[in-house]
This record gives C-alpha cells, sequence and structure tokens, in this order.
C-alpha cells in the first residue's frame, strides 16, 4: 500500500541571525490509515514539521509527497490535508454548524450543511449546532474543531498537542474518542504531542524528535523496550544508563564492563560500535532487588525507598558509588522488601540489558 | 472629625477640585452654546424662552446649506477613502512575514498624528500650488484623505492586534484561498475596528479648520470655516445652531466609534 506521507530531506530553517533550523534534513514515510505521533521536547520541531505539511511554512529544502505526489508547491487550501489547532482557531463570527460547514462549502460540496450535522452528531454535539464557539467549553469547543477538520473528508489529518488545554479527566476520554475516530473514518491521523504516555497509548507508531532531527520511528513497545539512542531512552521512561567497554563473549552475547566489580552480560555488541565504548542501559522495573547478599549480582546499599502506588523503587548505591533504580511489584500489604540503609544485590538479565552507541 | 478620605493612602488632597475645574472649563461654555442655540431672542447672554427659530434659520439658509452639503460630501469621500487605505495598510503591516521595519513604518504611518496641523496645511498648499492642482473640493478630499488615515489605522490594527492569526490559517487550511480567506474571515472580524476607524475619520474630516482654510478654494467652503466667518461679525443664536449641530454629528460618530471599538 502506498505511504500517506513520505518526506526525504525535510528541512526548515527559519530566518533570523543565526536562522533557526527547526528540521534538519528529516527522513520519513507515514503509512495510510495509521495512527502517527510525533513525540518530542518542546522546541524540537513538531509543529514545524505539521506547519509545513499543512503547507503553512514553505520547506528550505527536500521534498514532500502526499499519496506519492509531491505537494511541496502547493498552497494549504489545494491540500487534501486538515489541521486541528492547539487552540482550536474556531471562527468566533459563525455558530458551530457554520465552522463545521466551512470547509464544504468552499470545496463546492453539495449538502454541506447535511454532512456538517452528521459530523457534528459523530462527535456528540448534535444539539449545539446554533451556538457561537464562544459559548461551549473547552472540551466541546476541541471537538467542534475536530468535527471542522474532519468533515471535508481529508486524507490526512494533522493534530498538534489537541489535549493539552484539556484537563486530566477530559484528556483521557478524549484519548479514546480520537482513537474512535480514527477507525471509523479511516483517516490517516498525525497527531503531535510531548506527552509520552499519550503517544505511547494512543499510536500505531511513534516518531521521537530532538532539535530538528528525528530520533527513532517505531511501534510504542519498541520504542519503549528498544531505544534507538539514549536520547528516546531519557524521554521515554526512565532508566539506568552506564558507560561501559564491550567485550566479546560469543556470536550472540557480550559483556559490557563499566569498572571493576561491575559488569552486565547482555546481547552482542552493536556493529555501529565498532569495539569503542557504548552505553549500557536497562529500564528500573526490569530489574530485581534482593535483600541482603547475593551471589552473580551487584551489590550495595540501599538509599533511598520511595512508594509509588502500584511499584516501590529502591535507590541502590552500588559497593563503587554508582547509583541505580530498581523498581519492583509491592507486596499484598505495601510493605518494603527492605529498609533505607540495608545491604542489598541488584539482579539484571542479559535480556534486560539494552546497548546504546549514539 | 475623621473622614473616611483622610484615611484613604490614595486619596490626595486638592486634585478632586483641580479635575472639577476642567470639567466646567470644558463643559460650560458648550452647555451655554447649546442652550442659547434654542433661545427665543437674539441674545446670547440672557434666555428669554424656547424657540427652534434659529435652527430653521440656518437650515434654510443658502450659505449653510451649500457649506454643510459641501462638509457632507467631503468627510463622506475622504473617510471612504481613508478607511480602505488605512485597513490595508493594517492588514499589510499585520500580516505580511516578508516586510521588513515594520515598526517604522508602523510609526510613520501614525506620525502626522504628532506633526503640527499647520504645518502639514502650508506644506499641502505648497504642494498642490507647485503641481498646479485645483479640483475645488478634490483638493480638499485628498487632504482629508491623507491627513484622516492615521486616524482611522489606529482602532483598525489595534483590532488586527487582537485578531487571532491561526483563524486566517485555518481558513486556508479549510480550502479558501486568499481572497475568500480576506472576504470571509479577515473583513468580518476586523470590521468593529473598521467602523470604528471610519468614525473618527469622518468626525476628523468634518471637523477640520487649518488644513481645510489653507486648501479650500473659492466656492468650496465647509461649514467650520463658514462659522468661522460668521462669528467674525458677532455670534449669533444662529451660529450657536449651526455649532450644536456639528457637535451632535461629531458625539454621535464618537459614541459609535466607541461602541464598535468595544464589540466582540
Ligand atoms: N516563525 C518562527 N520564526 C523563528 N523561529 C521559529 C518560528 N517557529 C518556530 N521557531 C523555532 O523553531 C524551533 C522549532 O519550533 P516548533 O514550534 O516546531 O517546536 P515544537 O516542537 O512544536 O515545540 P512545542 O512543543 O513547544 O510546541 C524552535 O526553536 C522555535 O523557536
Ligand atoms: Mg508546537
Amino acid at each position: 500500500m502506498q505511504d500517506a506521507i513520505t518526506i526525504n530531506g525535510l528541512t526548515k530553517s527559519y530566518p533570523g541571525t543565526p536562522p533557526v533550523r527547526a528540521l534538519k534534513g528529516s527522513d520519513l514515510s507515514i503509512r495510510d490509515n495509521e495512527f502517527f505521533t510525533l513525540l518530542g521536547p518542546s522546541g524540537c520541531g513538531k509543529t514545524t514539521l505539521l506547519r509545513l505539511i499543512a503547507g503553512f511554512e514553505v520547506p528550505t529544502d527536500g521534498t514532500l509527497k502526499l499519496f506519492g505526489e509531491n505537494i511541496s508547491k502547493l498552497p494549504p487550501e489545494k491540500r487534501p490535508v486538515n489541521t486541528v489547532f492547539q487552540h482550536y482557531s474556531l471562527f468566533p463570527h459563525m455558530n458551530v454548524l457554520e465552522n463545521v460547514a466551512y470547509g464544504l462549502l468552499r470545496q463546492g460540496k453539495p449538502d454541506a450543511r447535511r454532512t456538517a450535522q452528521e459530523m457534528l452528531d459523530l462527535v456528540h454535539l448534535g444539539e449545539f449546532a446554533k451556538r457561537r464557539p464562544s459559548q461551549l467549553s473547552g472540551g466541546q469547543q476541541q471537538r467542534v474543531a475536530l468535527a471542522r477538520a474532519l468533515a471535508p473528508h481529508p486524507r490526512v489529518l494533522l493534530l498538534d498537542e489537541p489535549l493539552s488545554a484539556l484537563d486530566l479527566k477530559l484528556r483521557q476520554s478524549m484519548r479514546a474518542e480520537l482513537k474512535r475516530l480514527q477507525r471509523e473514518t479511516g483517516i490517516t491521523f498525525v497527531f503531535v504531542t510531548h506527552d509520552q504516555e499519550e503517544a505511547l497509548s494512543m499510536s500505531d507508531r511513534i516518531a521521537v524528535m530532538s532539535q530538528g532531527e528525528i530520533q527513532q520511528v517505531a511501534k510504542p513497545a519498541e520504542i519503549y523496550e528498544y531505544p534507538a539512542t539514549r536520547f528516546v531512552a531519557e524521554f521515554i521512561g526512565d532508566a539506568n544508563f552506564f558507560e561501559a567497554t564491550p567485550r566479546a563473549s560469543g556470536d550472540s552475547a557480550a559483556t559490557y564492563h563499566v569498572s571493576d566489580s561491575i559488569r552486565f552480560a547482555g546481547p552482542a555488541m552493536p556493529a555501529k560500535a565498532n569495539g569503542g565504548k557504548v552505553t549500557v542501559m536497562f529500564r528500573p522495573e526490569k530489574a530485581r532487588i534482593v535483600p541482603g547478599r547475593a551471589d552473580g549480582g551487584l551489590g550495595g546499599t540501599i538509599s533511598d525507598i520511595e512508594y509509588l502506588g502500584n511499584q516501590t523503587e529502591y535507590r541502590v548505591t552500588l559497593d563503587d558509588g554508582l547509583s541505580v533504580a530498581v523498581r519492583s511489584e509491592n507486596r499484598q500489604d505495601g510493605s518494603a522488601l527492605a529498609d533505607v540503609g540495608s545491604r542489598a544485590t541488584v539482579e539484571v538479565d542479559p535480556e534486560a540489558i539494552r546497548v546504546l552507541v549514539a | 472629625m475623621i473622614r473616611s478620605s483622610d484615611r484613604d493612602i490614595r486619596w490626595l488632597p486638592g486634585f478632586n477640585w483641580i479635575t472639577l475645574c476642567f470639567f466646567l472649563f470644558l463643559y460650560l461654555p458648550l452647555i451655554i452654546l447649546v442652550i442659547f442655540s434654542f433661545n427665543a431672542t437674539r441674545s446670547a447672554t440672557v434666555w428669554e424662552g424656547f424657540s427652534l427659530q434659529w435652527y430653521a434659520k440656518a437650515f434654510s439658509n443658502d450659505d449653510i446649506q451649500s457649506a454643510a452639503k459641501n462638509s457632507l460630501i467631503i468627510a463622506a469621500v475622504s473617510t471612504l477613502f481613508s478607511t480602505v487605505f488605512a485597513t490595508m495598510a493594517a492588514i499589510a503591516l499585520g500580516r505580511n512575514r516578508e516586510i521588513k521595519h515594520k515598526t517604522a513604518f508602523g510609526g510613520l504611518l501614525l506620525l502626522p498624528l504628532m506633526i503640527p496641523e499647520i504645518v502639514t496645511a502650508v506644506a499641502t498648499l505648497t504642494f498642490f500650488t507647485a503641481i498646479n492642482l485645483s479640483w475645488g473640493i478634490g483638493n480638499i478630499i485628498i487632504a482629508h484623505t491623507v491627513f484622516c488615515i492615521p486616524f482611522a489605522y489606529l482602532p483598525i490594527q489595534a483590532r488586527l492586534r487582537g485578531l487571532d492569526a491561526s483563524l486566517e490559517t485555518a481558513a486556508r487550511d479549510l480550502y479558501s484561498d486568499r481572497k475568500t480567506t480576506l472576504r470571509l474571515i479577515t473583513l468580518p472580524l476586523l470590521a468593529p475596528g473598521i467602523f470604528s476607524g471610519a468614525m473618527l475619520a469622518f468626525i476628523i474630516s468634518l471637523d477640520d479648520f487649518i488644513i481645510t482654510m489653507m486648501v479650500a478654494e473659492a466656492g468650496s467652503t465647509t461649514l467650520p470655516i463658514y462659522i468661522y466667518g460668521l462669528v467674525r461679525t458677532g455670534v449669533t443664536p444662529e451660529v450657536n445652531a449651526v455649532s450644536t449641530v456639528l457637535l451632535g454629528i461629531s458625539v454621535i460618530a464618537v459614541l459609535m466609534s466607541q461602541w464598535f471599538a468595544k464589540k466582540q
């Protein structure tokens, strides 16, 4: 099947001294009918990428294809792409129905008003058709914005942090609503967020961005379990990192020496590593904590215990000074496995170890 | 006795009275003018009963009629032109990302507000003479149009500044080209500012004296100039009546301007 969006070497520099390089030659393919998320910290270029796809900005370099057709030169009104804006941007001088019918009318579609009414029903706002946007709550305005962008049935829907202005409860129910709309309409969604939880729970695939570059594109579980770079591993979830020197110990395994007393058995070293230093990482919940001394693990002293509700996080200061975090499920009565100041051993399975080069 | 105002640390002695004096000096003459325009006799100092005779007289005076007609035509046409220019300038400076030195241009556009009017008047007259322009009230219309642009520009620019540019982006996203977006989104949302600016331009033109005095040719007398001519031979209730009408129009225009400016 043809990809919905293909970008090649897409670059955007905003004028300034020096120019702001908001997007540095990105390559990306977004599949048809997928819920695709752009995730990254503030200022990494998510909005810029979205605005380039929508046609609000002109790329400095690179190509942008929509279903195989180069659209780099098309003005926004000629692109079968619609946007849900962060602050909704509903037309204040039109009522809700007129807002939703706006795109359809401009396209010269017959039955614009009826289609708009159907769209409003789809987002459960059928009875609000005659109201002004200012007479709606934030969540309702959000859904009008969705209906307005979906009504012309674009081939791709762009959503720029659409949930960020809503409160927690509403945000959670809107997540499900968005997923439902995406399934029911079959439209490709490109969703921007800096909320990792939102990204992990909603997306078919995620692109993690940092400073104008795409770090990794993968399914949510893969992003979390097999981060491609240290940035991705740090941005999504928590992790322990160690600088280490790899020593091969077979085709599919290696040992990673962090210090004389700390070494991890892990997967084979990546080809990119070239025998040099690498970063070894594991997630706190993938390690185990055993009270007292045990063979084979990393010995240390518990320096801090944090009760998290479903889990407890133990911070262990290893014997040579490094510190690791370990999370374990709580016992039935919620009591800790060991006390602060007591000896403990941290065990990490080789399968939990990830080796990062960048 | 301690009054509550003595305790109020924000209260400053004497300020209230001085402010009151200001109101008296400003409004008492106006009130007297309006009252005596309804006086039954010629006296401008002694009240002798209510009558509308001076209004009737003023309205039937051919000279006043033609001056009023000139004034209205000039004000209407220069309001139209200056508002159109001001709207275009505001949108250009407020929306076009390519234009450099926007602050400088915006400042230059508003500078005429600070140039002494007499200087503008003399300069305009010299310029018209130099290019040999002699279009009767056309001359006044050109001068007024230019002079009114900054007044019309102020509320329009303020309105545009408060207008979220992403609304126009949203319209473009929803299949409207530039023209359609201007027609369906920008202008309707800008309308209160435009009307407000137009009202301001209208009264500025209607009340203008100095520039008009300079550039007016014979036969293109406006109401303020006519009134000035009458006053030189003594203030009559007729003058009061015409002035009251002018005052009324101005007040209505200002109120409408304010009302539009506040409109959502
Ligand atoms: N119009 C502009 N002119 C100059 N620089 C800009 C412009 N728009 C964005 N930038 C810069 O480009 C970079 C990327 O901005 P962008 O808005 O794409 O970030 P973002 O990932 O959407 O961030 P956020 O999560 O805060 O919305 C930032 O450094 C920003 O300052
Ligand atoms: Mg953004």
